[in-house]
């Protein structure tokens, strides 16, 4: 027992790598060959041998082929860690492959060789790959034959670069379908000037081109005229040729000249020296998200405009409003003190009434300004002729009492709020019969603006439309041509009230209904010399 | 004691379109002061037109109501100041509020004080009476 232990000690030391630890710890008893301390000297060797080889080797022993491998051969070849010591007759995917020459060489005591192939799985991909098996059978000096010593080696050195070459293709033409195939950025490659090398569906998708429309022509063809003239498409490439990238946002334009907000990246390729070999550009469609923030940016921007309009108009309204008020509660006092003389009762009470009425009509034409909606959606086709003979019906009275005259061509139908234009022609005609001292002479013209005529009046209009420029000219006091913009203010009065009756609030309503429209609004006079309004409606 | 009978009345000039605020305002001086004088015009344009043509018989002080048709408080006191036999005569502004803005801006152009319009009678009497103490008489 001891020296047989002495023995196994020795045998530790002569087994190496994984599959001498295998087969060490291995259970031999009831197996064919036997425990390990009963194997005979040549056995012993042979796995020395074997195990020691740098190159897939592998014994099998006996009759029935007791396989013992090594390192490299457990590794190309997968072994099953069960395979070690099993009937080699038994393990049916090396006997289908090897078992008749394995036989042959055992049987006739002569080393051979065999080309296989063999399926393996190496790192996730399964393949077919060649190999060459020698097989020498072990003869002992009585002649007879113990078992067969096989090495493997794979075929030349070709299959190997071959395999890898075609790793290196296969991995290309991912890569090249992973650019293809992406939809939703423009990937594509310029070579050193700019000139398009390949296109990818995103870029079809994004900028409308096929591939064979593009490839070859330059890629300055995507930027705007504008941009093209300011060098934009030279200024990023220079830019990413010195500093290794260039980004840009702006509009660039599709093939069918429709202009999309790109959001773009063109990075600079360099060879294994540092050329410059080409430029790889990657542009992403944010047309949508620059759109969003268009309309918030504008949004902000009015809302801001609206509270700065909001805050101004709380001021003066609550300073307006205050007048009647405090007027009230003065004459009260001044009353409290008179009470005694009749004639001052009467005439501070009037006073305090008719401050009073002033304070309800100051309050009602507020709500009316601040009521007036902004709906988009209310414009509709509105006949102005329909209008005006409404007006001229709600002033009958006036009309009559004043022996006024309204003459008026033929109006056009605009696009507007007929409650809205109904209170402009109102409070025009309104003013026109009011600052007429006698017979009131109110002539309403209309003209047509051509596209591009409103920009002389207004520059912010919308230029491609159609204008109607209505003209409301009387014959009343008229005003200091200096007081034109002031008096679209509201509270703004250019006669005092006892002359003229009137909250200050009747024109800056007609300016609020104007810009509600998109229109103009302005006036032309001379003191004494009657007014002129001119309102501009774009055209149905 | 300061009595009327011991100096020469005062003659004060009040800018106001409003006809009630007039009354208000005369009731007010006559309750600190029944002698001062006043004189009432309706716009700006008028008063420049009374005070550039009487250069002798100029008054003591002025008040001028802010917000007026055509010609308004501030545009009435730039005109004042331009004019050499009134550039020092002490100048109230007289207004129903007081933006912060607008009564910096008065007091750039010279205006020495901004009256707010109380609803009180007696309250404004104090306060022209104040007025006058300070930068009229010269007593304060």
């Amino acid at each position: 027992m001891d020296k047989k232990n002495v023995n196994f000690a020795g045998l530790q030391d002569m087994f190496s790598g994984e599959t001498g630890k295998q087969i060490l710890s291995k259970d031999w008893r009831g197996n064919s060959i036997g425990e390990m301390q009963a194997w005979p000297e040549s056995l012993v060797s042979f796995v020395r041998l074997c195990l020691n080889a740098q190159i897939p080797a592998i014994l099998w022993w006996g009759q029935e082929f007791v396989q013992i491998y090594n390192d490299a051969f457990r590794k190309v070849f997968h072994v099953h860690p069960e395979s070690m010591g099993s009937k080699g007759k038994e393990d049916l995917r090396m006997w289908h492959k090897l078992g008749d020459s394995l036989q042959r060489a055992f049987d006739n005591g002569k080393a051979a060789d065999v080309k296989r192939k063999i399926v393996l799985n190496f790192e996730g991909v399964t393949e077919e790959r060649e190999f060459i098996f020698y097989h020498t059978p072990i003869v002992a000096p009585s002649g007879a034959v113990e078992g067969v010593f096989t090495i493997a080696s794979e075929t030349g050195f070709e299959t190997g670069s071959r395999r890898q070459s075609a790793a290196l293709e296969l991995s290309e033409q991912r890569y090249f379908k992973m650019t293809e195939e992406v939809q939703d950025y423009a990937i594509i490659l310029l070579d050193k000037d700019g000139t398009i090398l390949n296109w990818n569906k995103g870029a079809q998708k994004i900028k409308g081109y096929k591939d064979e429309d593009i490839i070859g022509k330059n890629f300055s063809i995507f930027y705007l005229e504008e941009d093209r003239r300011n060098k934009l498409p030279e200024e990023l490439i220079n830019r990413a040729e010195q500093e290794g990238r260039a980004m840009h946002e702006g509009w660039r334009k599709r093939k069918d000249g429709t202009r999309f907000w790109g959001s773009i990246v063109i990075t600079a390729l360099h060879d294994r020296v540092g050329n410059i070999i080409g430029f790889s550009k990657v542009t992403r469609d944010l047309t949508e998200r620059k759109l969003a923030e268009d309309t918030m940016r504008q949004h902000t921007a009015e809302l801001e405009m609206k509270n700065k309009q909001l805050e101004q108009f709380a001021y003066i309204a609550s300073h307006d409003l205050q007048e009647p008020l405090r007027k009230i509660q003065t004459f009260v006092q001044v009353l409290e003190r008179k009470l005694g003389d009749p004639e001052a009762r009467q005439k501070y009470f009037d006073k305090i009434n008719s401050s009073a009425r002033r304070m309800t009509d100051l309050i009602q034409s507020v709500l009316n300004y601040s009521r007036l909606s902004q709906n988009e959606d209310e414009l509709v086709p509105t006949d102005l002729n329909v209008i005006l003979e409404n007006v001229k019906a709600d002033y009958e009275l006036q009309i009559e009492e004043k022996n006024a005259v309204i003459n008026s061509d033929a109006l056009p139908i605009v696009k507007g709020e007929p409650l809205q234009l109904h209170q402009l022609f109102a409070n025009l005609i309104g003013n026109s019969l009011k600052f007429s001292k006698t017979n009131p002479q109110i002539t309403i013209s209309s003209k047509t603006l051509q596209t591009g005529e409103i920009q002389k009046i207004n520059p912010s209009l919308d230029n491609t439309r159609r204008y109607a420029r209505l003209s409301f000219q009387d014959n009343g006091i008229g005003f200091e041509q200096q007081y034109a913009e002031k008096i679209f203010t509201i509270f703004q009065r250019l006669n005092s009230r006892e002359e003229y009756s009137g909250t200050g609030i009747g024109l800056a309503l007609c300016k609020r209904i104007i810009d509600h429209h998109h229109g103009h609004i302005d006036a032309v006079s001379a003191l004494g010399q009657g007014a002129t309004f001119l309102v501009y409606l774009p055209l149905e | 004691m300061t009595t009327s009978a011991q100096r020469i009345p005062e003659r004060c000039f009040l800018i106001d379109d409003d006809l009630d605020d007039q009354e208000i305002f005369f009731m007010a001086l006559q309750q600190f002061d029944e002698a001062i004088q006043c004189d009432f015009a309706n716009d700006g344009a008028k008063a420049i037109e009374i005070l550039k043509a009487d250069t002798l018989n100029v008054p003591d002080c002025i008040f001028i109501d802010m917000n007026m048709p055509r010609m308004d408080g501030i545009d009435c006191l730039e005109q004042i100041k331009k004019m050499d036999h009134l550039r020092d005569i002490p100048v109230c502004m007289f207004s129903t509020s007081a933006d912060p803005n607008l009564v910096a801006r008065t007091k750039v152009l010279g205006a020495v004080n901004f009256i707010v319009k109380p609803a009180d009678i007696s309250v404004l009497s104090e306060m022209i009476g104040q007025f006058f103490k300070l930068n009229v008489r010269g007593d304060g």
